[in-house]
């Protein structure tokens, strides 16, 4: 029989701390209490333990939380998983597929901020990396007044070609004015000439008609006319 | 309809962010509970309840279903507290004595006017408790909120953190006897 043991600090060492927690808080099976309960016959550690932490589980009893508010949890969405939440809705293809176009556009971004030049020139393709040397003499030091002398020049330059090109669009519209008015005054001459054409024909065609009438009422009068008293037809 | 733990995650993760405040509702108490015991503060409890539930629903995804979901949780909620408690424990040193006369930072049960000299009696008692809770070493501390306040198994508790059974037994065996030797010197200061 183990020797009873007082305070907390030197409970029992018989080895059967595992059996005495699992037994305190009702876990055993049925098999193992029966062997706990067996055991605790011999061992006061363990029965003197077995009170102590029964009253350790009522004093820690007395800490009971009261009526607490509901804790007030709010599931903030970070951008991010927004974001994240946003790709997850498209399909896995155009998931890699815009992938590697930014990963394409990366490489492109990175290539250029490195001075990398790529040519094709005459079937010949040419990567060279690095910014060009400075191998170019430097622009040559330029004073304010000539740098206005030539903007003047470069805004007379151009004023001169504007004014050049309005001028030949004027040109241009004018001809094009001249030869629609000579077009149209052409097809109206050609209008007034057919009518007058017409007219005449058609006063041409009223004489005719006209004599023809006089002609036979001329003759006709000539020969019912009695002239015996008068065969000169002069009153002689 | 009352619904599993997993099928709202499945509801969840097929898009029905909603449903996880179904989750929120039923562990929110559980969680806040194991906090404020392990933390001792009713705002740093609130905290890691926030944090809590907003690492869980953010890595949704990446539970696996091998273990419980409120397993999973209650593991992420005291990685909150440690990680609290580190920081505390980082900061200039307070004496739980310093803390208490702060104000009352710890929740006790509470009620009318009714039984006031027996509820102070267990305020007293209930504050020995939390003081020797306390002083336990958190490792300590955490299994035995696990197992007397949210009442799991020692299995689900190795499950939570990840320990052998007999390491959970045996460090509930060592928390119980440290606790009662405090609370017998507490006693016989009184």
């Amino acid at each position: 029989m183990n020797s009873e043991k007082n305070g907390f600090d030197s409970l029992n060492d018989c080895g059967r701390k595992e059996d005495l927690v699992t037994y305190l808080y009702g876990e055993s099976t049925v098999m193992e209490r029966a062997s706990f309960e067996r055991h605790m016959g011999d061992c006061d550690g363990c029965r003197n333990g077995l009170t102590d932490f029964g009253r350790v589980r009522d004093d820690l009893g007395a800490w009971q939380l009261g009526q607490i508010a509901r804790p007030e949890i709010t599931l903030r969405r970070s951008r991010l998983d927004l974001l994240r939440e946003l790709i997850g809705v498209f399909p896995v293809w155009s998931r890699g597929a815009a992938f590697i176009g930014a990963a394409a556009a990366m490489l492109l971004v990175s290539l250029s901020f490195a001075g990398t030049r790529i040519s094709l020139k005459d079937g010949d393709f040419a990567v060279s990396f690095g910014r060009p040397g400075n191998s170019a003499p430097a622009a040559p030091a330029v004073s304010s007044e000539e740098i206005n002398l030539m903007v003047q020049n470069a805004v007379a330059e151009e004023r001169k070609k504007m004014e050049e090109l309005y001028s030949a669009r004027l040109a241009s519209f004018k001809d094009r004015l001249d030869a629609d008015h000579q077009a149209k005054l052409r097809a109206a001459k050609a209008e007034q000439q057919a009518q007058l054409k017409a007219t005449q024909a058609a006063l041409q065609q009223e004489m005719r008609r006209f004599n023809r009438q006089n002609t036979s009422a001329g003759i006709r009068a000539f020969f019912a006319r009695d002239d015996s008293s008068d065969p000169w037809g002069d009153g002689r | 309809m009352e619904f599993s733990d997993d099928q709202i995650i499945e509801r969840t993760l097929a898009g029905e962010t909603d449903a996880f405040s179904q989750l929120v509702r039923r562990w929110e108490r559980p969680i806040y509970g194991l906090s404020l015991r392990m933390l001792g503060r009713d705002e740093d409890a609130r905290d890691v309840c926030q944090e809590t539930f907003l690492a869980a629903f953010r890595n949704l995804r990446k539970f696996r279903g091998d273990a419980k979901f409120s397993s999973w949780l209650y593991r992420i909620a005291l990685n909150a507290c440690h990680s609290r408690l580190r920081k505390q424990s980082a900061m200039a040193e307070q004496s739980i004595d310093q803390e208490d006369g702060d104000g009352r930072r710890f929740e006790i049960a509470d009620g009318g006017l009714e039984g006031l000299p027996e509820r102070l009696q267990r305020d007293q008692r209930a504050e020995m408790v939390r003081k020797a809770l306390h002083a336990l070493p958190a490792e300590m501390r955490q299994v035995i909120i696990m197992k007397e306040y949210e009442e799991l198994t020692f299995a689900e508790i190795a499950e939570i953190l990840q320990i052998p059974v007999s390491t959970v037994k045996s460090r509930v065996y060592t928390g119980l006897q440290q606790m009662g030797a405090r609370l017998q010197k507490m006693r016989g200061l009184l």
